[in-house]
């Protein structure tokens, strides 16, 4: 039986996941985190995260790679595209994601989309 | 003496003949053509001595170009004649006439040579013909008889005005070459290749590096051969019609300047050339078409090379950023961070916004110079725009007031965000150099087909030996000066092509201590 819920970081700088963790754990979310798409289908091999918060570019498996990985499943859970690119709407449009955010981020606009997807046991 | 015998007419055939092979003769070189004359007529004449006399310019010698002595068969050159020794003869010379001296010791316009020259060389009849160069006296063709006086005949005059005439067309001739050969000098050292194209966009001439080019193409000498082997790309890539190449359209009248990328189809070679082409005329007609390539290759893979590297290096700054700044308002954000941190914390947070914005900047920057910039228009309503920038610019106008001065409602299709940024670009730097307390008035005036929107401030201005360069990218009119206030020196720079892919215009007025207006004009058709 797989675990449910919560949130998948997927990026490949460490500070970066590091500093999600704790800040989404702050307001109540569970926070898995993966280095890149490979470690992000082998956490989701026993969990089904709420939402995924996934970078592009990175080592292994890149995001593009990961979203096509994730195209022949029934069902994958909402992905948040979270990117440098000079426009990260055009790359989360590429992998048919449910949101965007540009790096550097607002701390509330990441507060604001994480909440509309995943659920925050602590509430 | 044994007279010319025109009896049978030989003699008149033999001058003729005379004539016609040195008309046929190439005479670009002056020299040869010379002594080929004097040999000729001592020849046809049968006189002892021929030779072609140059007049110096202030008329005060005439000094020998090329002397033929008929019974040696010898040229010499270097005798001088001054006008000092023999007025007389001078002043012959002068009246452009034909000398025919019959007896050339008592005549009275060359007695005076008797002594020094005629009595030397034996002479006892002389016949001087002007020769001619460019309108001027150039010289005399000079026929000195030996042995008993001669009586020259008006045939024997024609003849030799005939040789003068040759004489003058040889030297035409190679003034033309020496021109020629000038200009080759020219066009073969420059480091540029130079095309000529005839009429039908065929190459009629090329020097050595436009010839490297042909080698390269593997040919393509016409039009049609060219286009076959050389695919012609303008700046952006894209391919270049036969019909619209620089040439060609230089061959209708435009003078063209422009990159074009050539990719060589039969190596797959790709280099990049500043081309410049323009007609040549012939009163209204266009004969043919000059073609400079500019080799660029280095310049614009190197150019490109700079922006990528901008543009990665904006990308890698970002998370680094993301870090920064997230840890600072969620520090900022925790109760338990002490009432002494909150400022610090703060602080990263204001640096870390800056930081972002270079980032910003550099990234659009360089998608805007990499031809990255994708326009996606909307009606976009203008007044309700100006308000929002000057909502955007208020808190850093707080000693400064904004005057939004919009009559009435005007609509244009444009990329909002794109659009405002290049109204927020202006409106930054009319408060950033201007005074505390002035104001700055923005307005919108539409007319029929368009709309131009002003933005003038009442500072600094813009010093006039700067203005021409201030929409240049990464210049500062202000560097270095009390009133430099940072920045990139991007902010025209961007709301300038931001504007001209609109297919609108930016200018300014300025004037040092009183202050500048910018002007943003966009064209009011296509709104949906």
């Amino acid at each position: 039986m797989k675990s449910a819920g919560g949130i998948l970081v997927v990026d490949d700088d460490p500070d970066l996941r590091e500093f999600l963790r704790l800040m989404l754990t702050s307001i109540g979310f569970e926070v898995t985190s993966a280095a890149n798409g490979q470690e992000a289908l082998d956490d989701m091999e026993g969990h089904d995260p709420d939402l995924i918060l996934l970078d592009m570019k990175m080592p292994v498996m890149n995001g593009w790679e990961f979203c096509r990985a994730l195209e022949g499943r029934d069902s994958r859970p909402p992905i948040v595209v979270l990117t440098a690119a000079p426009d990260p709407a055009g790359r989360a449009a590429e992998v048919h994601a449910e949101g965007w955010l540009g790096k550097p981020f607002e701390y509330a606009d990441l507060e604001a989309i994480v909440r509309r997807f995943a659920k925050s046991p602590a509430r | 003496m044994r007279r010319p015998d025109d009896g049978d007419g030989r003699v008149a055939r033999r001058r003729e003949q005379v004539l016609f092979e040195l008309a046929k003769r190439n005479k670009a070189d002056v020299a040869e053509t010379f002594r080929a004359i004097t040999e000729a007529t001592a020849v046809a004449l049968e006189v002892e001595r021929t030779s072609i006399w140059r007049l110096l310019p202030d008329g005060n010698a005439i000094v020998c170009d090329d002397n033929f002595v008929r019974a040696q068969s010898r040229h010499t050159v270097g005798e001088i004649l001054w006008a000092r020794d023999y007025p007389s003869y001078f002043s012959a010379i002068a009246e452009n006439r034909v000398i025919a001296a019959h007896d050339a010791r008592t005549d009275s316009r060359t007695r005076e040579l008797r002594k020094a020259y005629l009595e030397l060389h034996g002479i006892t009849s002389m016949m001087d013909v002007p020769i001619w160069h460019k309108g001027q006296p150039y010289g005399v063709l000079c026929h000195e008889h030996v042995g008993p006086t001669r009586r020259w005949t008006s045939d024997d005059e024609a003849f030799a005005a005939n040789l003068a005439d040759l004489a003058s067309l040889a030297l035409e001739a190679g003034e033309r070459r020496k021109a020629e050969r000038r200009w080759d000098a020219v066009v073969n050292a420059i480091q540029e290749a130079v095309f000529v194209l005839d009429g039908e966009g065929t190459i009629v001439q090329a020097n050595p590096l436009a010839g490297r080019i042909i080698e390269l193409a593997g040919g393509g000498v016409t039009l049609a051969e060219r286009m076959e082997l050389v695919e012609f790309r303008d700046e952006q890539g894209r391919v270049i019609p036969a019909d619209r190449t620089g040439g060609r359209r230089s061959l209708n009248g435009e003078i063209v300047r422009e990159i074009n990328h050539l990719v060589f189809k039969r190596t797959g070679e790709r280099r990049s050339y500043r081309i410049t082409s323009a007609p040549m005329r012939d009163g209204d007609r266009i004969h043919s078409v000059v073609v400079v390539l500019a080799d660029m290759t280095e310049e614009v893979a190197f150019d490109h090379l700079k922006r990528e590297v901008l543009a990665a290096l904006a990308h890698e700054f970002k998370t680094p950023v993301a870090i920064v700044k997230g840890y600072a308002q969620h520090m900022s954000k925790r109760p338990d961070t002490s009432p002494a941190e909150r400022p610090m914390v703060a602080a990263i947070e204001r640096a870390s916004n800056r930081l972002q914005r270079l980032i910003d900047d550099l990234v659009e920057v360089s998608g805007i110079s990499l031809g990255r910039l994708v326009l996606y228009r909307e009606p976009v309503e203008l007044t309700a725009m100006l308000c929002s920038v000057a909502r955007w610019a208020a808190p850093m106008a707080t000693h400064h007031r904004l005057v939004v001065n919009a009559p009435e409602a005007v609509t244009v299709s444009a990329d909002r965000p794109h659009l405002e940024q290049a109204v927020r670009r202006l409106v930054d730097n009319a408060i950033r150099y201007s005074p505390p307390g002035a104001d700055v008035e923005i307005a919108v005036a539409p007319s029929d087909n368009d709309v131009v929107i002003s933005v003038r401030d009442r500072g600094i201005g813009i010093p006039a030996d700067q203005q021409n360069r201030i929409f240049e990218l990464f210049f500062r009119a202000h560097a270095g000066t009390p009133h430099d206030v940072g920045g990139l020196g991007i902010g025209l720079f961007m709301a300038r092509e931001i504007t001209v892919r609109h297919g609108g215009a930016m200018w300014f007025e300025s004037e040092e201590g009183k202050g500048s207006t910018f002007y943003l004009r966009l064209p009011r058709a296509e709104v949906p």
